[in-house]
């Protein structure tokens, strides 16, 4: 009924077990790096400059994003930069929902089918009569379909996180060392050099303690 | 709550800069002192790997073990230390899934705490079953010996949950680490092999609004999930005991007893670990007498159900009279093994019992620092009491042996002590030991307000 070990064995090649384990660890550098290499195959936006405000205060800040929103900017052209969390809904550059639970879900069906696969699958593989228990049996099946199971889901949200963030990702982003000592960073997205000029303008305007422009796509 | 109250009124406010100068100075400045702990530390480590190699060379004969007596030291350590390891990780979660604000000092130093016993715990299977050249054929790959690891050993389990867990208490660091890894990145005055270790652990974080909600989010969410990996990891460390048939191991209760226990030791490594901080950085501002109360409270708290679960497990024993079982009861209350079993009861029970239930003792730092040791000896000899005497007088009288450990076993415990207390420094070298952003969130969302004409401190809830 089952094949013998020594089939399974001759089956599943050292050399192709080898081959599949460097595709799965190139899928998974593909997925940790993907949201890297979408970047770089995108197509450029229509960006020209991009404009950071450095505020010493969190609420001249919040008032600066605001400003900018009432003038038209959009919410994924403005990023808000700070060393620490403020609450949710103090800026509102980011509405969009996070997907980490659900991926995290799908992490831990995945962990289970594949637990009792490796479990279920291999013993049947290299059948081991032991004590008069089955080949598979179920309450030791599902102490290692636990352990997978959450270790997906771990494994999952991590990866869903990184994904999320867009991390890793590289230096040539406007960035500046101050946020660490507590400024809170505005960055402003032009389509145009008058959208530039406004932004400037409205942040110096609001308290910024330094404004500077780059020109160029910065992300 | 009012604890949480406590501990911001003890708590200076600090500015931002003030508490990166704080907690950033361990990084930033060397002395003689560490250069001088670390290489104490790095010989015993050293005399370790050299018994280590001496018992590779000569074989297990080394050890202590008789024909009955296979399990000995290394599995007390391997138990002891993923006892350990339990409480980091597990506090953290707990604090940070009900919002405790007095977690923020707390949890970046046992988090990694976890990841550093487990990795103790780790190495002693591979220490313990020998003949090291041959590790390989435990992984599971195809190959051509056609063995395959049985998934109904609970060995194997152990191997499934000790990975999960060390892989998730890693992450479970990690993930909070990365905007402190950041600060730390703009911070580093040079160019150098410590810039380029923060700029690629970082992972490029800025601190947009979208990377803190997502943070957020995952932290939240693997809080929950680290929970049941960490019970499930001791409980399945017990079933290496109770799936056999060896007198005293094999008990229904042995899971959550296992549970208690480690919980028990954890926290108490915990507290130990906080008072050496507090006193070797400076960190008074930060961990104040009433992080330690709180601490003392669960201490207390574990103390009480741990004692329950014990006497439980053996009320049942002593009242059922079954002959294997009984003449090792008799062995832990009456014989040779009668001065550990009493010294087991006095750390475990009666002091800290004795002690932590006043309030005055739990804010006394070198009261409870000493309180905090002699739990954790007490808990060695616990897990020694688990291994040793079943084994020791097993069901067959002529296989009735005693043990003593030799110098092989004592100098790779020793060695593991150190190889943990010197990692730990080095960490404490590296990376930040208190989660500076989620210090300095806590900062900004307490402030005083006047109730009655009287000031209070009150802490607003971000999410």
């Amino acid at each position: 009924m089952y094949g013998s070990p020594e089939d399974i064995v001759y089956l599943i090649d050292p050399v192709i077990f080898a081959l599949q384990m460097i595709l799965l660890v190139a899928l998974l550098l593909l997925a940790i790096f993907y949201p890297y290499i979408r970047r770089r195959l995108a197509r450029p936006h229509n960006i020209t400059a991009s404009v950071i405000g450095l505020f010493a205060g969190v609420d001249d800040a919040a008032r600066s994003v605001r400003r900018l929103r009432e003038d038209g900017f959009g919410e994924g052209d403005v990023t808000v930069l700070s060393s620490i969390p403020y609450p949710e809904g103090a800026f509102e550059t980011d509405t969009g929902r996070s997907h980490i639970r659900l991926l995290a879900l799908i992490g831990g069906i995945t962990g289970a089918i594949l637990g009792t696969a490796l479990v279920a699958g291999t013993s049947i593989a290299y059948p081991l009569p032991t004590g008069g228990k089955p080949i598979v049996p179920i309450p030791a099946t599902l102490v290692i379909t636990y352990e997978a199971t959450v270790l997906s889901v771990m494994l999952f949200s991590l990866f869903r996180f990184l994904y999320e963030t867009r991390l890793p990702s590289t230096s040539d982003k406007l960035y500046d060392p101050r946020i660490a000592d507590g400024m809170v960073g505005v960055i402003v997205r032009c389509e145009t050099a008058e959208q530039a000029r406004r932004a400037e303008e409205t942040v110096s305007s609001l308290g910024s303690e330094e404004t500077r422009r780059v020109e160029g796509r910065v992300a | 709550m009012a604890h949480e109250a406590d501990a911001y009124e003890e708590a200076p406010v600090l500015s931002d800069e003030q508490i990166n100068r704080d907690i950033l100075r361990p990084i930033m400045y060397t002395d003689w002192r560490f250069f001088l702990v670390v290489g104490v530390l790095g010989l015993v480590v050293l005399w370790a790997l050299f018994a280590f190699g001496w018992q590779l060379y000569w074989g297990m004969g080394v050890n202590g073990y008789t024909q009955s007596i296979f399990w000995a030291m290394f599995i007390i350590n391997f138990v002891f230390w993923i006892g350990l390891s339990h409480s980091g990780t597990l506090i953290s979660a707990i604090l940070r899934v009900t919002h405790a604000e007095w977690r923020r000092p707390i949890t970046r130093g046992a988090e990694v705490m976890t990841v550093l016993t487990l990795s103790m715990g780790a190495l002693f299977p591979i220490i313990h079953v020998g003949r090291n050249w041959r590790l390989y054929y435990v992984i599971f790959y195809p190959n051509e010996r056609t063995i395959w690891p049985d998934f109904r050993s609970p060995l194997l389990w152990d191997f499934a949950a000790i990975s999960t867990y060390l892989t998730s208490s890693l992450i479970y660091l990690y993930l909070p680490m990365i905007p402190d890894l950041a600060l730390l990145r703009d911070k580093m005055p040079t160019r150098g092999f410590r810039k380029l270790l923060y700029t690629v652990l970082s992972l490029g974080w800025r601190g947009t609004e979208r990377e803190w909600r997502r943070l957020r989010v995952a932290l939240a969410l693997m809080a929950f999930v680290i929970i049941p990996i960490a019970v499930s990891v001791h409980s399945i460390v017990s079933w290496d005991f109770a799936m056999s048939i060896v007198p005293l191991w094999h008990s229904t209760i042995f899971a959550p007893y296992f549970v208690i226990g480690a919980i028990y030791s954890g926290t108490a490594l915990v507290v130990t670990i906080m008072v050496l901080l507090r006193w070797v950085f400076h960190l008074e501002a930060y961990l104040t007498r009433s992080h330690f109360d709180n601490l003392c409270k669960i201490l207390l708290a574990v103390a009480i159900a741990w004692t329950y679960f014990y006497f439980a497990e053996f009320l049942t024993t002593w009242y059922g009279r079954i002959q294997s079982e009984y003449r090792v009861v008799l062995e832990l209350t009456s014989g040779v093994y009668a001065p550990f079993f009493y010294a087991m009861i006095l750390f475990n029970f009666v002091i800290p019992f004795g002690f932590l239930i006043f309030p005055r003792v739990r804010r006394t730092i070198p009261v409870i620092f000493v309180i905090s040791l002699l739990i954790n000896v007490g808990m060695y000899i616990e897990r020694f009491l688990i291994v040793i005497p079943g084994l020791s007088r097993s069901e067959f009288p002529f296989l009735w042996a005693n043990w003593t450990p030799t110098w092989v076993e004592i100098s790779i415990t020793v060695g593991t002590f150190a190889g943990f207390t010197l990692l730990y420094i080095l960490f404490t070298k590296f990376f930040p030991v208190v989660a500076i952003w989620e210090y300095k969130e806590g900062q900004m969302l307490r402030s005083h307000r006047e109730i009655a004409g009287t000031q209070v401190v009150t802490v607003a809830k971000a999410e």
